[in-house]
C-alpha cells in the first residue's frame, strides 16, 4: 500500500511545482481576461461523462488560465437552458460553455431554441469520443452487418436504447437507419445510465454510447461492440471495426469543447485558447483524463472553428437537405 | 472470502486517514444537508474534484460520508423549522415539525437519528450479503414495471390528503401539471413554457419545495404568532422530553417495513430517496392503528419517512457495485469519482480489487456508528434552536432559503420560483389544501409519464405490455389490491363520518 | 389547535368559490394549449404523444375544480377558515418579492442585508442593535459558507 501513496505524493509535489511555474508565466504577460472568476458552465446535470470532464477541467484549470475556474452545473432542456444563458452573458470571457455537437451544431438547426448557432464562437476543443454501437451477447446478431440484416428481415422489431430526441445516441442511430435503409424503434430513456441499464436488463437490443459509458461493460464481456462511429478504430478497443470499414458511412465525433458568447474580443479568445492548450498538455490533467477512459484531441480556436463549421454544414445537409 | 481480501479491507478501515476523511465527510455532509438547497447530489458533485488528487482509500470514504451525512442532515431543519433540507426530507417535515410544535423537538430529532441509523445499517447488510441476486432482479425492471410502480406511488396521494380528499386530488393534479412544464425529452416539444427560456428545463423542484415549505412557514408564523396560538412555550424551550426506549421498540415493525421498502426501491436504478420516503410514509399510514395521528406528530410517520429515505443510500450502491450502473444521480457522481481514481465500479472492480470493495463495505457499516455519535452530539446543540426567538430565527431561515434556492442552479429565475412557491404554499395552507400531494405529483409526474410512453414504444403501442410481462402482472395485481383496500377503507370511513357528524366532530387533542 | 376566530360560512363560501374558479381557470388554460390548432404537442388522444398526459391531467383538474365549486354551494357547507394577521404576512410577502426582483440590480449583499432586518421588523423586533446585528452577521456568515465552501457565486449588484 505504501508504494502508490509515495509515488503519488511525489507526483503531486512535482505537479504543484510545475503549476507555480506556469502561473508565474501567465501573470508575467499582459492578460486580456476580465478580473474575477471565469464561470465554466456544464449544460447537463451532474453525474454524466460531460460533467465529469468539466469537473476535471475546472479542478486543474486555474493554474493555466490565471483566473479561478468555477464549475457551474446548469442542466435542463437537454442543454438548451445553459446554452441560452451563456449566449446572453457578457461577451468578455467571464462565462464559458462546455459545449458539444448536439448543443452547438445540431439542435439549433432542427429545433426552435432560444439561441442560435451563431451566438457562440469556438475557443478550444478539448477532445472527442466516437460512439460505439453495442449489444448484449445473447442477441441474434454479433456484428453491425448482422444487425442490419436482422433489422431488414424483421422491420421495426429491433428496439434500441436511445437518449433524448436529437441527442447523441439518437443521431447516430438515425444516421445508421438512413444509410442502411432499415427501420428500428428507439426508446428515449433520457441518458446513458438508464439506456445501458435497459440494455443489460434485456429490455432493449442495442445502444450506442461513448467509451466512458460502455467501456467497462465491453471489458467485462457483458456488452459486445459492433462498430465505432469514427474514421479510425478506437485505440483501447482495437478489435471493434469502424462503421465505415463495415460499409456503413456513420461518422459522428462527439466533441467536448469550450465555447464563448459571440462578440468576445479575439485577444480574449486567443488567450483562453492558449490557456486550455497548456492545460491539455499538463501531466496531472492527462493522468486524470486517462483514468476516466478518455483522451485529448486538442484543437485551438482557429482549427476548431474550421472543424465546427464543416460539421455544422454536414449536419445541415444530412438533416435539412440544403 | 479470501483472507487477503479481508485483511486489505480491515487495513483500510484501520488507517487513521480513512477514518479522518470519513468523519470530516460525515460532519460536512450533515451541515450541507441541513442547509436548504444544498442537496447531497450537489455536495458530492462539488467536492468530488478535490478527491481526484487524494488516495482512493481517503477520497472515496470522504464522499460516502458526505452522501450519508447529507441525507440524514436534511431531516434536521425539516423537524425544527419545517424546511426540508433536501427533497428526501419532505415527508419528515410533516410529523417532525408537528412534534416540534408540540414541544417535542428533541424526541423527534432522536427518533429521526435512530431510525436513520437502523435503516442504513440494515440496508448496508443487504448490500453486502445479497447485492448480486437483488441486483439481477432489479435490472430486469423495464419501463412497464416502473410505470406501475409510479402508479402505486401515486395512490399514496390519497393517504396524505388529510381531511379533504378532493383538495388533495386537486393539489396532486396541479403538481402533475407543473411537472409537465419544460422540454419533453422524447418528442422535443417545448411544453407550456410560455416563451420563457428558463422554463425549458422545467420548474426546478428544490426551489419550489423550499418556497412551499419554508417561506410559507414564515408567512404562517406572521399570520398566527405562536405566543397567541399555542401557549406553553416553557416545554418548547428545552426541546422537551427524550425518546423512550419503549416508544422506539414499539416502532420496530414500521421501521422494518420502511427499510425493506426503501432498500428495494433504492436498488432499482432510477428511483431515489425523494420517492421512497413518501411510499414508506403512505404504507406506514395504511398499516397503522392510529392513521388519524399522521401529519399531527405521529412517531410512526416520522420513523417511516426517515428509515424509508435512509435505506435508499446503501441500496443505491447495489446497481453501482454489481453492474457499474448508477442507481441515482449521486451514485452517478460517485462513479465519476471512482473512475478518476482509476477504478471503474462494476463486475471488474469485484474481480480485480475485492479488497477495496470489502473495505468500502466495512467503512459503510462504521459510518453508521459515527453518524450516531455525531447525531447525538448535534442534537445536544440543536435542541436549543427552538429557543431562538422568532424575530431572529425566521429572518435567518429566509436568508438560507434564498441562498440555497439560488445555489441549486446558480439561477436568479429559481429565486422567482422560490417566491411563487412560497405564495402558493401560504395560500394552500390558509385554505386547507394539503401541500404533500402537490409535491408527490411534482416528483412522480415526469417519471410516470415517460415510463408509460417508453413502454408503449417497447410494445409498439399495445397496452398489453402492462400485464403480459411477469413483473408487470405482479405489480398490476398489487396496484389493484392497494386501490381496493383504499376504496374499501374509504367507504367504511365515509359511513363512520356520517354517523359522527350528527354528534360532534372530534376535536384534535394536542396540547 | 386552540380556538381561533374563524370566518363564518358566507365568507368561507366566497373564498372556496374563488379557489375553485382559480383551479378551473388553470385547468382550462392548459386544456386550451393542449387542444390548440394545430395541436402543439401532438394528438392529445394518442397515449404515446406528448400531449396525452398533460391533456388528461388538465381535464382532471378542471373537473375537480367544478366539483369543488359545487361542493362550496351545497347547503351543508361547513368549512371555516381561520382568520389571522394576513396583512402582516402580505407585507412580508411583498418584501420577499421585492428582494428577489431587485437581486439582479442590487446584488446579494445589499439585498440580504436589507431583507433580513426588515423581516425581523415584520416579526416585531424593534431593538436597533439586534436589527443591526441581523443585517451584518447572518448574511456575512451564510454568503461566505456558500461562496467559500460550495463554490456558488451569487449575483453582484452595482454597489457590492
Amino acid at each position: 500500500m505504501l508504494h502508490p501513496i509515495l509515488s503519488r505524493t511525489v507526483l503531486a509535489a512535482s505537479l504543484a511545482a510545475a503549476a507555480t511555474l506556469t502561473t508565474g508565466q501567465v501573470f508575467a504577460e499582459e492578460s486580456y481576461l476580465p478580473d474575477g472568476p471565469i464561470r465554466f458552465v456544464t449544460p447537463y446535470p451532474a453525474g454524466g461523462s460531460h460533467s465529469l470532464h468539466a469537473s476535471i477541467v475546472t479542478a486543474v484549470g486555474e493554474e493555466f488560465l490565471g483566473r479561478p475556474l468555477i464549475s457551474v452545473i446548469r442542466g435542463g432542456g437537454g442543454g438548451a437552458v445553459a446554452a441560452a444563458e451563456v449566449a446572453g452573458s457578457p461577451a468578455d470571457g467571464s462565462m464559458l460553455l462546455f459545449g458539444d455537437p448536439t448543443i452547438n451544431s445540431l439542435r439549433p438547426q432542427v429545433e426552435d431554441l432560444p439561441y442560435e448557432m451563431d451566438d457562440f464562437v469556438p475557443v478550444a476543443r478539448i477532445n472527442y469520443s466516437p460512439a460505439i454501437f453495442v449489444t448484449t451477447p445473447d442477441q441474434p446478431f454479433k456484428s453491425i452487418t448482422e444487425l442490419v440484416e436482422y433489422a431488414e428481415e424483421n422491420p421495426d422489431e429491433v428496439v434500441y436504447s436511445s437518449d433524448n430526441r436529437n441527442g447523441w445516441t439518437y443521431t447516430v442511430f438515425e444516421m445508421l437507419k438512413a444509410t442502411a435503409n432499415i427501420d428500428m424503434r428507439g426508446v428515449e430513456l433520457g441518458g446513458g445510465g438508464p439506456a445501458v441499464t435497459q440494455l443489460l436488463g434485456g429490455n432493449t437490443m442495442a445502444y450506442a454510447g461513448g467509451p466512458s459509458v460502455v467501456g467497462e461493460h465491453l471489458e467485462s464481456g457483458s456488452l459486445v461492440g459492433l462498430c465505432v462511429t469514427d474514421t479510425e478504430r478506437y485505440e483501447a478497443y482495437g478489435d471493434i471495426p469502424t462503421c465505415q470499414e463495415e460499409g456503413y458511412d456513420v461518422v459522428f465525433q462527439f466533441w467536448r469543447g469550450v465555447m464563448a458568447p459571440a462578440g468576445t474580443p479575439d485577444d480574449v479568445i486567443a488567450e483562453l485558447s492558449d490557456g486550455f492548450q497548456r492545460l491539455t498538455e499538463d501531466e496531472g490533467f492527462l493522468r486524470l483524463i486517462g483514468q476516466i477512459g478518455s483522451s485529448i484531441q486538442f484543437l485551438d480556436h482557429e482549427a476548431f472553428a474550421e472543424a465546427l463549421s464543416a460539421e455544422q454544414a454536414a449536419l445541415r445537409e444530412a438533416y435539412l437537405g440544403e | 472470502m479470501d483472507l487477503a481480501v479481508v485483511q486489505q479491507g480491515l487495513a483500510m478501515l484501520a488507517s487513521p486517514w480513512t477514518f479522518l476523511a470519513l468523519s470530516a465527510g460525515l460532519a460536512s455532509g450533515i451541515l450541507i444537508g441541513a442547509l436548504p438547497g444544498l442537496t447531497a447530489t450537489m455536495a458530492v458533485a462539488v467536492l468530488a474534484p478535490f478527491t481526484f488528487f487524494m488516495e482512493a482509500t481517503i477520497g472515496i470514504p470522504f464522499l460516502l460520508g458526505i452522501y450519508k451525512g447529507a441525507i440524514y442532515g436534511g431531516s434536521i431543519p425539516a423537524i425544527l423549522v419545517n424546511t426540508p433540507g433536501t427533497a428526501a426530507a419532505a415527508a419528515t417535515a410533516r410529523d417532525g415539525y408537528a412534534l416540534t410544535q408540540q414541544g417535542k423537538s428533541r424526541k423527534a430529532l432522536e427518533l429521526s437519528l435512530y431510525s436513520s441509523v437502523v435503516a442504513d445499517f440494515m440496508a448496508t447488510l443487504v448490500l453486502i450479503v445479497v447485492a448480486i441476486p437483488l441486483a439481477s432482479i432489479a435490472i430486469r425492471f423495464g419501463s412497464p414495471e416502473f410505470a406501475l410502480l409510479y402508479l402505486i406511488a401515486l395512490t399514496m396521494i390519497a393517504t396524505v390528503s388529510g381531511e379533504s380528499f378532493l383538495k388533495g386530488m386537486i393539489a396532486a393534479g396541479l403538481g402533475l401539471l407543473v411537472a409537465s412544464i419544460g422540454l419533453d425529452p422524447m418528442s422535443g416539444y417545448q411544453r407550456f413554457t410560455f416563451g420563457v427560456t428558463d422554463l425549458l428545463g422545467g420548474v426546478s423542484l428544490i426551489p419550489l419545495l423550499i418556497g412551499m415549505f419554508a417561506l410559507s412557514e414564515i408567512l404562517m408564523q406572521l399570520t398566527h404568532p405562536p405566543t397567541q396560538a399555542s401557549g406553553d412555550p416553557g416545554g418548547v424551550e428545552h426541546g422537551g422530553e427524550r425518546l423512550k426506549w419503549s416508544e422506539f421498540w414499539a416502532l420496530r415493525p414500521t421501521i422494518l417495513r420502511s427499510t425493506s421498502l426503501g432498500t428495494f426501491l433504492g436498488a432499482l436504478p432510477g428511483l431515489g430517496a425523494e420517492i421512497s420516503c413518501w411510499i414508506a410514509y403512505g404504507v406506514a399510514r395504511e398499516r397503522s392503528r392510529e392513521p388519524e395521528k399522521f401529519g399531527k406528530g405521529s412517531l410512526e410517520g416520522l420513523a417511516a419517512a426517515e428509515s424509508g429515505n435512509n435505506a435508499v443510500v446503501p441500496a443505491a450502491l447495489i446497481p453501482m457495485t454489481v453492474f457499474g450502473i448508477p442507481g441515482d444521480t449521486i451514485t452517478a457522481v460517485l462513479i465519476g469519482a471512482l473512475m478518476a481514481q482509476g477504478m471503474m465500479p462494476g463486475p471488474l472492480l469485484i474481480q480485480q480489487n475485492p479488497g477495496f470493495l470489502f473495505g468500502l463495505f466495512l467503512v459503510l457499516l462504521v459510518t453508521n456508528v459515527l453518524l450516531l455519535i455525531f447525531g447525538l452530539a448535534a442534537i445536544r446543540w440543536l435542541k436549543h434552536v427552538t429557543r431562538i426567538p422568532a424575530t431572529v430565527l425566521y429572518p435567518c431561515v429566509l436568508l438560507l432559503c434564498v441562498c440555497g434556492a439560488y445555489a441549486v442552479n446558480s439561477s436568479v429565475f429559481d429565486l422567482l420560483i422560490l417566491v411563487v412557491g412560497g405564495g402558493l404554499g401560504y395560500l394552500m395552507r390558509r385554505t386547507h389544501f394539503p401541500v404533500a400531494p402537490l409535491i408527490i405529483g411534482l416528483l412522480l409526474g415526469p417519471g410516470f409519464e415517460s415510463a408509460v410512453r417508453q413502454s408503449l414504444v417497447f410494445s409498439n403501442g399495445s397496452l398489453a405490455i402492462f400485464w403480459s410481462r411477469p413483473g408487470s402482472l405482479i405489480l398490476l395485481i398489487l396496484l389493484a389490491l392497494v386501490i381496493l383496500t383504499m376504496a374499501w377503507r374509504g367507504l367504511v370511513k365515509a359511513g363512520v363520518v356520517r354517523k359522527c357528524s350528527k354528534s360532534h366532530p372530534p376535536e384534535s387533542n394536542n396540547t | 389547535m386552540s380556538m381561533r376566530a374563524g370566518l363564518r360560512s358566507p365568507g368561507s363560501r366566497l373564498i372556496e368559490s374563488l379557489l375553485a374558479f382559480a383551479v378551473i381557470a388553470v385547468g382550462v388554460v392548459f386544456l386550451r394549449i393542449v387542444h390548440g390548432t394545430p395541436p402543439p404537442f401532438g394528438d392529445p388522444r394518442d397515449i404515446g404523444s406528448a400531449a396525452f398526459f398533460p391533456g388528461m391531467i388538465a381535464l382532471l383538474v378542471t373537473g375537480l375544480g367544478v366539483v369543488l365549486m359545487m361542493s362550496a354551494w351545497r347547503p351543508r357547507f361547513s368549512v371555516t377558515f381561520e382568520s389571522g394577521n394576513t396583512a402582516r404576512a402580505l407585507v412580508a410577502y411583498a418584501l420577499m418579492v421585492a428582494m428577489v426582483v431587485s437581486i439582479r440590480f442590487l446584488g446579494i449583499w445589499l439585498v440580504t442585508m436589507l431583507a433580513v432586518p426588515l423581516l425581523a421588523l415584520c416579526f416585531g423586533e424593534r431593538r436597533w442593535y439586534v436589527l443591526l446585528a441581523l443585517a451584518v452577521v447572518p448574511p456575512a456568515l451564510v454568503i461566505h459558507i456558500f461562496e467559500g465552501a460550495m463554490g456558488v457565486y451569487f449575483p453582484r449588484g452595482m454597489l457590492l
